[in-house]
């Protein structure tokens, strides 16, 4: 029996193939911008940069851990390995376009590192690793096509604005003003850490895409843009899924042949 | 809010033939402002209270008096009224306190069994006479008086005119010998249809709906209520029949008041550390029950459904999950997003003439048919998700991801029950809904629910109590809901759509039913968000208040 | 009620108002949106000052007003008796949104808002 190959996700639209492309570990996805290491360490506002990682416990190498199989299975991450505490990074994604919704982010995390526990809810999807760890991810998720600047909020608390309507800019919005609109430069700039704390610097992030260009990118699907129904492999998905759920607690003899 | 404008502009188009495009449509549509004949009062009523209301920031300098506010005041859907948000916390508002009250100080007791201890035991003959002197003492008994011994205390009637008990039976024969004061009037109450399933349910048992003071539910809990039901019937009954209050015959009237009677709540498990006859262990369908908009306006099965959304949403959601499981002051705007607004209003009457237009009526659709009701069910959600992509403002009134799911997911299991006229498929339908929600939007609700409302689908149809139940008789404690703030509005809509459209007098219970119908109770369950509204007006009266005695 | 198609700063609803003000038999507008607290509310930042850029002061008329809201929508309380002076309040605010609301708006004519005091409004007698 040939090996199992992994599908990712249905589907022929572009939401459908932009989920699959997020999904596969396989595809690099396209970088955007390059905000410094440095910046993306002040934006999530849990250590200063240089600073010395603060460590919850002693490095693995030094051998003080209880003689556990499962623990000689695992190969740790780097963050693990020196005893980091475990931090977080939280997106918040509009409605109306934004590059990945929720769910997708979980999905994409989950199928592409390990030795994270990420948290999906409507308004923001969380994501915590161990420290050194999770500011390659974070560097790498805002400077990626998964982060849109006026569309995508770095946001630790107060994360309202999904659901509402984008200002005059474009901007999705934000009850703290982590970031501004550069008029001058047409970018958005990050003036506050996740959790509004000010930064000493203005951090750019870079232009927004063309809303035309986001429609392309998009996970979402929106009786404005692509609607879910138009994408009969993916809407079938889910019916069958619910299909053969509902069969298996009820007529599970019924399930044979579905 | 663009959902409110919808319903608006449908009722002005077929009121007025106006265009419902029409951006200035020339009229105020509750009521036609232009023609209704309350307009002169209530441009005299708005220019008081623009004047006088304390809006914040009214700032009266500017020449046009300006005000700044988070968002519009809520519309008490199907009605009306609008109120704010706190208006309809169940702390404030004392008419969706008193729904509870009402709930809660029911017991219903079967006459039958005492009836047969007179009569074969003690050898004493039951008449409509005997019958009639009985209701005369335990309605002097029920609400604190004392009888058979001298020097008791009695409570304060003040403190208790709520207080009372009536009989219903289906023996109409039997009925008309009691004196009507006492009685809930099945053939007045309920259309004629409706009464005769209802009488025939019942059968000839009398049965009769306890009424105790709402400030003994309140004082003690809603395991009182059967105990001081059962104290004072037994002694309406050694007064009223003349019997010696030591006989060991005695004991079987509190016995048959307190074990074979009906609660409104069934027992929780211990863990939750409540008595009977507390919101955590009302089944779905006795809820579904005590709604009785099917029973005023029997030809508007939609409101009927929406009516026992909005009774489930003040019950369960705010204060059982959000009193009683949580605490503080959480739930309320999470609640209300069932029954304000007319944005379930405006997904409900679709779904109602898709089944119409598609299987001419209701109950067509054959239940079997899983095809046909996963396209019905994926044609509802996906009209419920459009609106909130296209009314960007109703996308903000129903800002939370879980409000989206309940809302979209109640229209979806109703439209459901109501094709099927079965309600296990409803809620087949409301899983069905979760699962296209997450997958169109790419987000769902919270933690809190997300995993139940993921897995639901394989127990939608589990008969077995440790796997699921039929909806009539799940309910809050079924372990999938213990948490599931918000949804249970939607629980409660679903047996409750399946059954109307069916055209059954009652869901779950006939007994409970016809409690509930009684017009003497203090909340009006026959318009759930009317009387919300008037208690967010300051027009509601509660009973059990203290003021009787408190010193003025 | 005007619903913006986005939210407005606050220089375009200063721009709005003073808009309105020409409009005769405006009894009353309420600005509706979304909350700009002056202060961080909460998290690890609570106390320290929101500084966002549109919770600030506008004239309106002349006078001083505190915006505490990114505004999405005015609603415009018309006191008029007759179907015709209607009409004709509803076409010059139009004039006035079209003139002054970049993105678009949409506008509704009906009753919004409550016509009754509710417990609300007694909870500071």
């Amino acid at each position: 029996m040939a090996a199992y190959k992994r599908q990712f996700y249905p589907g022929t639209t572009t939401p459908a193939k932009n989920r699959r492309r997020y999904m596969d570990p396989k595809v690099k996805l396209k970088k955007l911008r390059d905000v410094a290491m440095d910046d993306v360490v002040r934006i999530m506002g849990h250590r200063n940069p240089g600073e010395d990682y603060k460590s919850i416990h002693p490095p693995i190498e030094e051998g003080k851990e209880p003689d556990c199989p499962i623990r000689k299975l695992v190969t740790p991450i780097e963050g693990a390995k020196h005893g980091d505490r475990i931090r977080y990074i939280q997106f918040t994604d509009s409605v109306y376009f934004a590059p990945i919704s929720p769910y997708q982010r979980a999905w994409m995390y989950l199928s592409r590192y390990r030795g994270i526990d990420t948290g999906t809810l409507s308004g923001r999807q969380i994501i915590e690793v161990r420290e050194r760890d999770l500011e390659v991810l974070a560097k790498e998720y805002i400077d990626n096509e998964t982060f849109d600047p006026a569309l995508t909020g770095i946001r630790g608390a107060t994360v309202h604005g999904h659901a509402c309507r984008l200002d005059e800019h474009g901007l999705m919005f934000d009850a703290w003003q982590r970031y501004v609109w550069d008029d001058e430069k047409k970018e958005v700039v990050y003036v506050k850490d996740q959790v509004a704390i000010p930064l000493d610097r203005r951090i750019s992030v870079g232009k927004p895409a063309a809303m035309s260009d986001l429609k392309k990118r998009t996970t979402i699907f929106r009786a404005d843009g692509v609607d879910m129904r138009d994408d009969k492999e993916v809407t079938m998905y889910g019916l069958r899924i619910h299909k053969l759920r509902t069969l298996g607690g009820y007529q599970p003899w019924k399930v044979k042949g579905e | 809010m663009a959902g409110k404008e919808k319903l608006f502009m449908e009722a002005c188009k077929k009121k007025f033939k106006e265009e419902p495009t029409d951006v200035s449509t020339k009229y105020y549509c509750f009521g036609g402002w232009k023609q209704s004949k309350s307009k002169v009062e209530f441009q005299k009523t708005a220019d008081e209270i623009a004047k006088k209301r304390g809006i914040p920031m009214l700032n009266e300098d500017i020449g046009v008096p300006l005000g700044q506010r988070s968002w519009m005041p809520y519309q008490l859907s199907h009605t009306d009224i609008y109120a704010e948000a706190d208006d309809l916390h169940c702390v404030n508002n004392c008419a969706i306190q008193q729904a509870w009250d009402d709930i809660r100080r029911t017991i219903l007791v079967g006459l039958d069994s005492p009836h047969q201890t007179i009569e074969r035991r003690l050898g004493k003959e039951v008449t409509p006479e005997t019958i009639n002197n009985y209701l005369e003492t335990v309605n002097h008994t029920v609400p604190g008086g004392a009888v058979v011994q001298e020097h008791m205390a009695e409570i304060n009637p003040a403190l208790a005119w709520d207080s009372y008990v009536k009989v219903y039976s289906g023996d109409d024969e039997l009925i008309d010998e009691i004196d009507p004061r006492f009685v809930i009037d099945i053939n007045k109450l309920f259309p004629a249809e409706q009464a005769e399933q209802l009488k025939k349910a019942i059968g000839k048992t009398l049965m009769q709906a306890v009424r105790v003071p709402t400030i003994v539910g309140r004082l003690m809990d809603g395991a009182t209520v059967s105990r001081h039901a059962a104290m004072q019937i037994s002694m309406a009954f050694i007064s009223s029949y003349k019997l010696a209050a030591g006989e060991a015959a005695i004991a079987d009237f509190a016995y048959s008041a307190k074990h074979q009677s009906l609660g409104m709540g069934t027992m929780m498990p211990a863990r939750r550390a409540r008595g009977p006859n507390e919101p955590g262990g009302i089944p779905f369908g006795y809820l579904a029950d005590m709604a009785q908009s099917d029973r005023v306006y029997p030809d508007d099965p939609g409101r009927a459904s929406l009516e026992a959304v909005a009774l489930g949403a003040i019950i369960y959601d705010q204060i059982y999950l959000g009193g009683y499981m949580s605490g503080g002051v959480g739930f309320t705007q999470y609640a209300t997003a069932a029954y304000t607004d007319n944005i379930l209003e405006d997904y409900v009457y679709y779904a109602i003439d898709q089944i119409k237009s598609r299987y001419g009526g209701f109950c067509k659709l054959d239940p079997a048919n899983t095809d046909e009701v996963m396209k019905l069910g994926d044609d509802i959600n996906a009209y419920a998700l459009e609106m909130y992509e296209r009314y960007p403002a109703v996308m903000e009134t129903h800002f939370g991801g879980s409000q989206r799911a309940t809302v979209s997911a109640a229209a979806t299991g109703i439209a459901g029950a109501m094709a099927t006229g079965v309600a296990d498929v409803g809620l087949n339908c409301w899983y069905l809904s979760m699962l296209q929600h997450k997958e169109r939007t790419g987000r769902l609700g919270f933690y809190g629910f997300d995993l139940q409302d993921q897995c639901g689908s394989a127990n939608s149809f589990a008969y077995r109590s440790d796997e699921g139940l039929p909806m009539e008789v799940r309910g809050p404690n079924y372990p999938n809901y213990a948490m599931n703030v918000g949804h249970m509005s939607g629980y409660t809509g679903i047996p409750k759509a399946a059954h109307v459209a069916r055209g059954d007098a009652f869901t779950a219970n006939p007994f409970v039913r016809v409690a509930f119908a009684d017009p003497s109770l203090v909340f009006d369950f026959a318009n759930v968000t009317k009387e919300i509204g008037r208690g967010a007006l300051r027009e509601f009266q509660p009973a059990g208040e203290r003021s009787a005695v408190i010193k003025g | 009620m005007i619903i913006t198609n986005r939210l407005l700063s606050a220089d375009t609803t200063e721009k709005v108002l003073n808009a309105l003000e020409s409009v005769p038999n405006i009894r009353q507008i309420n600005l509706t949106g979304e909350s700009i607290p002056k202060t961080i509310n909460s998290g690890p930042g609570k106390g320290l000052p929101n500084n966002h850029s549109e919770h600030k002061v506008i004239r309106v008329k002349g006078k001083d007003i505190e915006l505490r809201y990114l505004v999405g929508g005015f609603l415009v309380e018309l006191e008029v008796d007759d179907e015709e002076s209607l009409d004709a309040r509803v076409e010059e605010i139009k004039a006035v949104c079209n003139a002054t609301i970049e993105h678009g708006y949409s506008l509704q004519v009906g009753r919004y808002s409550k016509y009754k005091p509710t417990l609300h409004d007694y909870r500071s007698e």
